[in-house]
């Protein structure tokens, strides 16, 4: 009895301790989650071996989760966390060691603390929203280190969007009465487009245009949607602004043909329906009913077009539109460098990828 | 949409203290009623983060209303619960919607006739189907498309014309003709400056041409189909027409993709042009009456705004004004006059697309773009007592007759005095806007007052067809006392009659 009483008293005493101890040298950090897939602080600054009390606030319009990896290992947790997304897992947090700390998946305006000792080592430890398509552009870096930061101008540790910029975005009025959030749809006027274009921003900051006069997808670009400010204010004249960088273009005159003569075929738009605010595009090639879905392609930089071909009776042939990137076909055969063969049998449902070619970056 | 409105002067007179009281002379001189007896107006809540520039309003069967934004929301509210749902976004300037019933809609947008529907009855369409692309887009930011507007059987839209302020792109949507590029507002693409029909088989096909900015389009009761065009080039001032299949209503552009006519526009004498046209039925004068008419629409029998039902109320962009339009046919052609509905009284300016709810009352929704106008709903609703007004004007051999909706004062009203008439009219010349040409004053020779006191028969020195006949009544009140309400009006006398118009023995 005494024994236990003296313990208790001596767990009191150390944790009474304890606490007013850690409450001194906590470093206490509120990180948000805002729109656009950013974290509003890029870079967090903390001495080695500190205690981090950490707290993640999401004001997004969609979840997100707070990975901490150990230096130079960013891309290999959100690569990670990716697999664990194809396995049908919604926890992106993967088991590895090069996992630091982790605050999983939150929804928006929701909250959640961690605390922690930081790593005694200085370095450079990156921080990253593994929910999948975030990875590429939602991180951050936190900085174990006594020392004075480097200039963020020239950080590669932090999103290239945000080295201008040491806090968050600036606040701007909002578009719509309800949420701006992706993927998103507008019938807009786009550069380099027919004038009954469509831009489409997914998750993972991949945009495309496709262009409801022709038919058929024009380009692709990554690292944001459209800005329509100029479009909206003036009375129309202005375009839409792409923001990001075109990594895809179709040059093609028409990247589908219908049977063995080859000729283009004649279109007509039916409309789209939306799904998870995703648009599924219909139309006609011809007398063919045409159903064209465009998804990102998580694992690097693309799309996937997943089409079906009704009414088909006899083969039809996709026209790569670019040489520099990568195509992947899950049905149909490549003729040769550039055309794939589908019969029509293969054509009522298939998927063609197409990203970026990071090997050639 | 709208062409360059006295941007300067409606500026200073808004500051000068948003009166009706012209800062130069012509501007708004129709009355200072900033007070309406007989209607209110209230502002409409709206969502907050809401552009509220409405391209189109409509009521569904269930009293939901749906509503078309600049920024391509389609929203729905309720009025009972005084909520707004979202129906479907991403649209294109849409400028116009019409409810099929509770779960379909058609939206007109730049790019297509679109019809959106909602199948799973949550409130938010999942389709978007194209009811009809087959018209022509440049990329021209001047060529909006308007309506649609509906008689049970075909649907009828309107095209706008290309501005001079920018070209074409490389890539248009359509034949392309560059005899349409005109001086002024062009027509480069198939059908810009015409009215179309979409047939209930699904083709879509060329009614009428010749117009310029028709950012309105509606049926009357008996469905006859109007279209409101914008002062500009061969519009000498802002118009209303009388849509008939195969005509030919003046802005020249429009006139290459005419089957039966093979000429260039702009090397066609304006004579000829003159005689190929056919004239509006009804004037807008520009400056006084308005700058920028909007969509017609048609007073039904059971609003309460009786005992107007049949007449047309058109919206006005730049003044606080609502415009009721009083047709008669003369010579089997309409003709007529317009005159205020409501002027001011709480109404705000920008007053771009109208529609009536079930219980009567009148929804008025806002716009502006870059133009002058405003943002926002207002509704106007009926407060009960009969406005002592002008309820018809017909033209005469030799005069005109006015009926009213309350008798007379006839002491008052037998004053030749009382009726100053002015008239004048519009060149029809290539040149942007007209002034008022050969304007006169006429006089009064002879007043009648009909036994109940309800119409008055006046008799004018001289009746020129072409000319617009502007009247100016001084004083006038009911027998009991009431103001009259709207006291110019303007009648335009394409036609005169030459059977005697006796004065009812009411």
């Amino acid at each position: 009895m005494l024994l236990r009483a003296i313990l208790s008293f001596l767990v009191i005493f150390f944790s009474t301790l304890l606490t007013a101890f850690a409450q001194t040298d906590t470093v206490r950090i509120t990180l948000k989650a805002i729109s656009g897939l950013q974290y509003d602080q890029v870079r967090l600054s903390v001495p080695p071996a500190v205690w981090v009390e950490l707290t993640l606030m999401n004001t997004d319009e969609m979840p997100h989760n707070w990975i901490m990896t150990q230096p130079g290992t960013r891309e290999d947790v959100v690569g990670m966390s990716l697999e664990l997304a194809k396995q049908g897992s919604t926890d992106y947090v993967p088991e590895s060691d090069k996992v630091l700390q982790a605050i999983p998946l939150i929804l928006p305006e929701e909250k959640y603390t961690i605390s922690f000792q930081a790593p005694q080592q200085e370095g450079i430890y990156p921080y990253v929203c593994t929910y999948p398509g975030h990875g590429a552009v939602m991180y951050g870096a936190m900085y174990v280190t006594n020392n004075q930061l480097p200039p963020l101008a020239t950080d590669e540790n932090v999103p290239a969007s945000r080295r201008d910029d040491e806090n968050v975005a600036e606040e701007k009025p909002p578009k719509h009465p309800y949420p701006d959030i992706l993927p998103a749809m507008y019938r807009t006027f786009m550069p380099n487009c027919g004038p009954a274009g469509i831009a489409v921003g997914l998750l993972g900051d991949i945009s495309y245009c496709w262009d409801a006069g022709q038919c058929r997808l024009r380009y692709v670009w990554k690292g944001g949607f459209i800005d329509l400010e100029q479009h909206w204010s003036g009375k129309g004249k202005e375009l839409a602004e792409i923001v990001g960088m075109v990594f895809y273009r179709d040059s093609t005159e028409f990247p589908f043909r219908v049977g063995e003569d080859q000729e283009i075929p004649t279109v007509e738009f039916l409309g789209y329906e939306m799904k998870n605010r995703y648009p599924t595009f219909k139309y006609r090639l011809n007398d063919v009913e045409v159903t064209e879905r465009i998804v990102p392609a998580f694992e690097t930089p693309g799309i996937k077009r997943m089409l079906t071909f009704s009414g088909l009776d006899q083969p039809l042939w996709f026209i790569k539109g670019q040489d520099d990137v990568l195509y992947y076909s899950n049905q149909g055969e490549w003729e040769d460098e550039k055309t794939l063969r589908l019969s029509p049998e293969e054509a009522q449902e298939f998927i063609i990828t197409i990203t970026e070619n990071m090997s050639e970056i | 949409m709208r062409r360059y409105s006295l941007v300067i002067i409606v500026t200073i007179w808004i500051v000068a203290g948003c009166t009706l009281q012209p800062v130069e002379q012509e501007v708004g001189v129709i009355d200072d009623q900033r007070i309406d007896n007989f209607y209110s107006v209230e502002d409409v809540p709206l969502p907050e983060g809401l552009t509220a520039e409405i391209g189109g309003m409509d009521f569904m069967p269930d009293g939901r209303m749906i509503v078309c934004f600049h920024r391509g929301e389609v929203m729905t509210y309720d009025p009972r619960e005084k909520t707004w749902e979202l129906f479907a976004e991403g649209l294109h300037d849409p400028l116009g919607i019409l409810a099929l019933n509770n779960w379909e809609v058609l939206v007109m947008q730049r790019p297509e006739l679109t019809r959106l529907v909602d199948n799973d009855n949550d409130g938010e369409a999942e389709e978007y189907l194209v009811a009809t692309d087959d018209f022509g887009i440049s990329g021209n930011y001047h060529e909006f498309a308007y309506g649609p507007a509906y008689n049970g059987k075909d649907l009828y839209i309107a095209l706008n014309c290309a501005s001079k302020n920018a070209g074409i792109w490389d890539e248009v949507r359509g034949e392309t003709n560059m005899l349409g590029e005109v001086a002024g507002m062009y027509s480069a693409v198939e059908y810009r400056g015409w009215v179309m029909k979409l047939r209930e088989d699904g083709v879509l096909e060329p009614v009428a041409s010749g117009f310029r900015s028709p950012d309105g389009i509606g049926f009357d009761l008996e469905g006859n189909l109007f279209v409101t065009d914008n002062q500009g080039d061969w519009l000498g001032t802002s118009k209303l027409y009388h849509i008939e299949e195969g005509n030919f209503y003046g802005q020249i552009s429009s006139l290459v993709w005419r089957e039966d006519w093979n000429g260039d526009p702009e090397a066609t004498p304006v004579s000829t042009l003159d005689s190929m046209r056919t004239r509006a039925a009804v004037l807008f004068p520009h400056n006084i009456m308005s700058n920028s008419p909007t969509q017609p629409l048609v007073i039904p029998e059971n609003s309460n705004f009786e005992p107007f039902a049949g007449q047309l109320l058109v919206g006005e962009m730049d003044f606080p004004r609502i415009m009721r339009v009083m047709l008669e046919k003369v010579n089997g052609k309409f003709q007529g006059a317009c005159t205020s509905f409501i002027d001011s009284a709480g109404l705000s300016i920008g007053n771009h697309r109208m529609v009536f709810d079930p219980e009567g009352n009148l929804w008025v929704g806002k716009s502006a773009y870059v133009w002058v106008g405003d943002q926002g709903i207002q509704r106007i609703r009926y407060n009960g007592g009969m406005p002592m007004d002008v309820l018809q004007m017909n033209v005469t051999p030799q005069g005109f007759k006015l009926t009213f909706t309350r008798p007379v004062d006839r002491k008052m009203a037998e004053k030749p005095d009382n009726y100053q008439f002015s008239r004048y009219y519009y060149a029809y010349h290539q040149k942007y806007g007209s002034p008022r040409m050969d304007e006169q004053s006429v006089a009064v020779k002879e007043v009648q007052v009909s036994e109940d006191g309800k119409e008055v028969l006046l008799t004018l020195a001289e009746m020129n067809p072409g000319y617009v006949y502007d009247l100016q009544i001084d004083q006038l009140n009911s027998m009991k006392g009431v103001a009259l309400k709207n006291r110019r009006l303007f009648y335009t006398l394409n036609e005169v009659p030459t059977n005697q118009t006796a004065l009812s023995s009411r």
